[in-house]
């Protein structure tokens, strides 16, 4: 069994450095070991979280909107966007790729975005009721999240493969950069949530912890 | 070893990590966060998988990764040139974090586990051991190399249809790249690596 302290660092006024889990004073800026930057726990940080999330939600109207992919068939030009390319696939009977695409490249983002603006308005205003269920979205957002870069590196296979001169040639579209920062920004969005605001409000983690 | 006081990462409890045998994991009571999982001579099999890893990366990136063919014509693709030609059309940006991402993170990344272990193994640290671990510690979220591999397999059967296509020799080195990967992040561990790294150096100031 792990020793329990009931208390948190930050009652304890230590701050964890978040890179090599030293425990530093209050007034340190920069990690004694190995200089990362410190940052107490603090309902303002979100602030940072929400212009990322604010950031991803203008990308995602270019990245859904605007051609994924234009393919040349024997000179004839076809542009496609997301969920163009995910319906086209239906059609053509590969219900697989079709499932994993929608899922990467269209629930997972928007899921993503919800489920960090739902943990910010936990935060801000509610001071979480549901602790472990935060607790699981947040673990589950920034677990998922790089996935939804299948689509972006699959155009570029598909670019790279297909390039048959006159017969056949496939280019990139204007959402592949659209959506590539979409996914940058939303990675970045879950790694500035402190998930410790989670846990804030909770002076007694044994209660807690027999309650749930 | 002395037991250390950490605060959990995720919530911020305060605790002590107990000794921990063999595959023995420590969770936090709270949250349910692993803080650490211990293995036996896990320096030694950390350093094992990631040498593999290694060396399979490099063989993915010379040899031809599809064979692709369509009415008569044959192409063989590398990796590096399925990267290129993105760069070709004017999209600098998508063709760097592609490359990065697939590339040069997972390779930066093992590269600095082989040099905190050799720092590690020898009798005093190495210059900038703290520093070489922090980067590692600090670029591994971005590591998507196994992403890129479900997305050749989900290109693949988009392809299917219109052309023939054969894996080459570094299709198979990249599999098995992935998998000495994931072998090495099952056996790093930040608690059990910064500990090693305070034990080297009180050890070495006497």
């Amino acid at each position: 069994m792990v020793d329990v302290e009931i208390h948190t660092a930050d009652q304890e006024k230590l701050c964890q450095c978040p890179v090599c889990l030293d425990l530093n004073g209050f007034d340190e800026q920069y990690c004694q070991q190995c200089h990362a930057h410190l940052h107490i726990i603090s309902p303002n940080s979100i602030q940072q979280t929400l212009a990322l999330l604010l950031t991803s939600v203008i990308l995602l109207i270019p990245a859904n909107f605007l051609p994924m992919m234009s393919t040349t068939f024997l000179g004839e030009k076809t542009q496609s966007t997301i969920l163009g390319g995910v319906l086209l696939l239906w059609q053509h009977q590969s219900y697989l790729v079709a499932t994993v695409i929608f899922f990467a490249s269209i629930v997972i983002p928007i899921g993503k975005l919800l489920a960090l603006t739902w943990l910010c308005y936990e935060v801000r205003f509610r001071g979480f009721r549901s602790k472990h269920l935060g607790q699981k979205l947040y673990r589950l957002t920034e677990f998922i999240g790089k996935w939804s870069m299948i689509d972006v590196y699959v155009v570029a296979i598909l670019v790279a493969m297909v390039q048959m001169g006159m017969i056949m040639k496939i280019e990139p579209g204007v959402a592949a950069i659209a959506f590539s920062g979409l996914v940058i920004t939303t990675m970045l969005a879950a790694l500035t949530f402190d998930p410790r605001l989670i846990w804030q409000h909770c002076d007694n983690p044994k209660f807690e912890r027999e309650r749930s | 070893m002395k037991k250390r006081k950490i605060a959990c990462h995720d919530c911020d409890l305060l605790m002590l990590i107990p000794h921990l045998k063999h595959r023995q994991e420590a969770v936090c009571p709270r949250c349910g966060f692993i803080l650490t999982r211990f293995y036996q001579h896990a320096p030694v099999k950390l350093l094992a998988f990631t040498l593999t890893a290694l060396v399979f990366l490099t063989f993915s990136l010379k040899f031809p990764f599809l064979i692709f063919s369509l009415h008569g014509n044959e192409k063989s693709l590398t990796l590096i040139e399925s990267i290129q030609s993105f760069s070709n059309i004017n999209y600098i940006f998508v063709s760097i974090l592609l490359f990065s991402t697939a590339i040069v993170i997972p390779l930066l990344f093992l590269l600095s586990i082989v040099y905190v272990s050799w720092s590690f193994n020898g009798r005093g640290l190495l210059p900038f051991t703290p520093q070489t671990l922090k980067f590692a510690l600090l670029i591994l979220p971005w590591n998507m190399a196994e992403i890129f591999l479900v997305s050749i397999l989900v290109s693949l059967i988009k392809i299917m249809t219109l052309a023939n296509v054969n894996f080459g020799l570094s299709f198979f080195s990249y599999i098995l790249f992935i998998i000495s990967l994931s072998a090495t992040l099952m056996y790093f561990d930040r608690y059990q690596l910064w500990s090693t790294y305070q034990l080297k150096l009180r050890k070495s100031y006497g």
